[in-house]
């Protein structure tokens, strides 16, 4: 028991110390910015920075909200690099020990520490770190950080909610929204516009019936992989996702180019005479 | 509820299983009830296969929704993972790439027949001998479609429109506003449906020879004759259909692939929207409709390629 859960939490440490985190603290929200700092107090208790045992009954009464709520913020914390799982226990009265993200559990702690020296400052106290209660400076934290996510949300009008839970930010190419924006629902019709324009490119260019084939081809193909580009990037938005989507995605490239080429362009007495067939 | 952990949150269910097995069982009972026997002609017994098949089918996938239903908020089963390349998206979501990725193989092996066929083919043309009837010859099913083709632009057009409306019903949803999330989830609803209908309407004009009948501007050809601006050849004078011709073959069994997978996305709508008038999808929880997402778009990106494909050239 006692190796594997120094393994455990070991294991999240290492993780915890070799992963970055997706996003600032400073950009959580709601639950998941609660719970991070309410895990952040007891983590710091700890001198490798290892949470008590925390069950999720704590954590629903630190959010105010349902299990599954908290349950879900915790794996978004968590794909996020935010949070890593140490040991734990199931069913019931189960529980489970955390790691903070180094980078985070160190901003929080240096916030943490300007905060005191700022409440020291003002009480002209000098004894009193020890004594303080943790939820305050925690509070201060959390309002720090409350604070900076309405200064980004206001500098990003109208909708501060939309970049809540994505790794990265909705930056759109200003050619593609013919000018800057920052409201990604104006972008996004902007992107429908470019298809329609494509779309409509497309059936004039057939509609005038060029006599050359490379020409049509050239066109026709090259119309769908520019339309393809637009739904892929944007859409379905593999600009803004993690390099995994990316690489995911590209595998059935290499399946393409083999039916395309070794089925699509040949027939069945390509063996014999491959030039003739190809039209070499 | 006890203080389970998170990672008993997902959902056992054997139901995805289930309903692939289901779903093979259908299709070699299809096949083989159509296909099947010694002559190659069909073996009626094999009906009964293909209807366990779908009652299976259709059991799962009752069995699906029902396990989701009930849920408050979405599952998001979270494997473990030890290098955090593989963490930076959802497991749902990464499930949801590599089915893509497998509906890719899907159409790319109906695309790469038609272009198969086709360079095996030569395109008609005055020049070189077709035949009588021009059966030695490619008459693409885009110079049946000609006349109407703006039925298929229409068609285009609703499905990019349908695409934008999913990502608004997302903006939505992550913005907690229930009833625009429905809102723009039942117009993808309603534009996916006209997409259907419009298509059937279009197979049933090809099928019984009427896009050319009337207004067809002198275009009779008989048999012989060169084929002038898009008249019909005489091997369609009864109608392009699936049986036609290897054109009519590739051409409907494509459509209707995508077809299928734009009613199958109209289920899921259907589901999204009963779901999204029970407010389950909010600022925290909307995965959901961005996987489906994923799959519509993927849909409309078909579309890109089998328009140009079969309606333009």
């Amino acid at each position: 028991m006692s190796k594997e859960k120094y393994d455990k939490n070991k294991e999240a440490l290492e993780l915890s110390n070799g992963n970055d985190p997706l996003v600032k603290f400073s950009e959580l929200t709601g639950i998941q910015s609660n719970l991070t700092n309410y895990i952040f107090e007891s983590c710091n208790k700890d001198p490798n920075g290892i949470s008590e045992k925390i069950t999720i009954k704590e954590l629903c009464e630190v959010a105010d909200t349902s299990a599954p709520s908290v349950k879900k913020s915790i794996l978004r914390l968590r794909d996020k690099n935010i949070l890593f799982k140490g040991e734990y226990k199931d069913g019931r009265g189960g529980w489970t020990q955390y790691v903070l993200s180094r980078n985070v559990f160190d901003d929080m702690k240096e916030l943490l520490t300007v905060d005191n020296k700022v409440k020291n400052d003002e009480t002209e106290t000098v004894d009193d770190t020890n004594s303080e209660p943790e939820n305050a400076p925690t509070e201060e934290i959390s309002a720090e950080a409350n604070k900076k996510t309405v200064d980004k949300a206001s500098t990003n009008k109208p909708k501060a909610k939309d970049h809540h839970d994505e790794h990265h930010d909705h930056s759109f190419p200003d050619w593609v929204t013919f000018g800057h924006t920052e409201n990604p629902i104006e972008a996004f019709v902007k992107i429908f516009a470019w298809l329609v324009f494509w779309t409509i490119l497309e059936v004039l260019a057939i509609v005038q019936e060029f006599e050359s084939f490379v020409l049509n081809m050239i066109i026709l193909f090259g119309i769908a992989v520019i339309k393809c580009w637009f739904i892929c990037s944007f859409f379905m938005h593999m600009k803004w996702d993690p390099p995994l989507v990316n690489y995911t995605a590209s595998v059935p490239f290499f399946f393409l180019l083999v039916l395309f080429l070794a089925i699509g362009l040949t027939t069945p007495g390509a063996v014999d005479d491959l030039a003739t067939i190809c039209g070499f | 509820m006890s203080d389970d952990h998170e990672h008993h949150d997902h959902i056992e269910t054997p139901a995805p299983f289930l309903f692939c097995i289901a779903t093979a069982i259908m299709f070699i009972g299809l096949v083989m009830a159509t296909a099947g026997g010694e002559d190659k002609t069909g073996d009626a017994g094999y009906w009964f296969v293909f209807i366990i098949g779908i009652m299976g089918m259709f059991t799962a996938f009752f069995m699906w929704i029902q396990d989701y239903w009930d849920q408050d908020s979405e599952e998001d089963e979270h494997i473990e993972t030890h290098h955090s390349f593989w963490a930076t998206i959802s497991t749902r979501k990464f499930g949801m790439w590599i089915f893509l990725l497998t509906e890719v193989m899907v159409f790319s092996t109906l695309l790469s027949a038609y272009m198969r066929y086709r360079a095996a083919v030569p395109d008609y043309s005055p020049d070189i001998d077709c035949g009588l009837q021009f059966e030695d010859c490619w008459v693409p099913a885009a110079d049946v479609i000609r006349s109407h083709l703006i039925f298929g632009v229409i068609n285009t057009f609703a499905l990019l429109l349908s695409s934008l409306t999913v990502v608004l019903a997302l903006y939505a949803a992550k913005n907690n506003d229930p009833k625009a999330t429905t809102r723009y989830l039942m117009v993808t609803f309603v534009l996916g449906a006209m997409f259907l209908v419009l298509k059937l309407w279009e197979w049933n004009e090809m099928k019984n020879y009427n896009f050319w009948d009337e207004g067809h501007n002198g275009c009779d050809i008989t048999d012989g004759q060169n084929i002038p601006d898009h008249c019909i050849a005489p091997k369609y004078s009864d109608g392009f259909w699936l049986d036609t011709s290897i054109e009519g073959s590739t051409f409907y069994i494509t459509t209707g692939t995508h077809g299928a997978h734009v009613f199958i996305g109209l289920i899921a709508i259907l589901y999204l929207i009963a779901k999204a008038n029970k407010d389950a999808y909010n600022e925290e929880y909307h995965e959901t409709i961005e996987l489906f997402g994923l799959y519509w778009h993927y849909v409309d990106l078909v579309w890109v390629f089998v328009f140009p494909f079969f309606y333009l050239y």
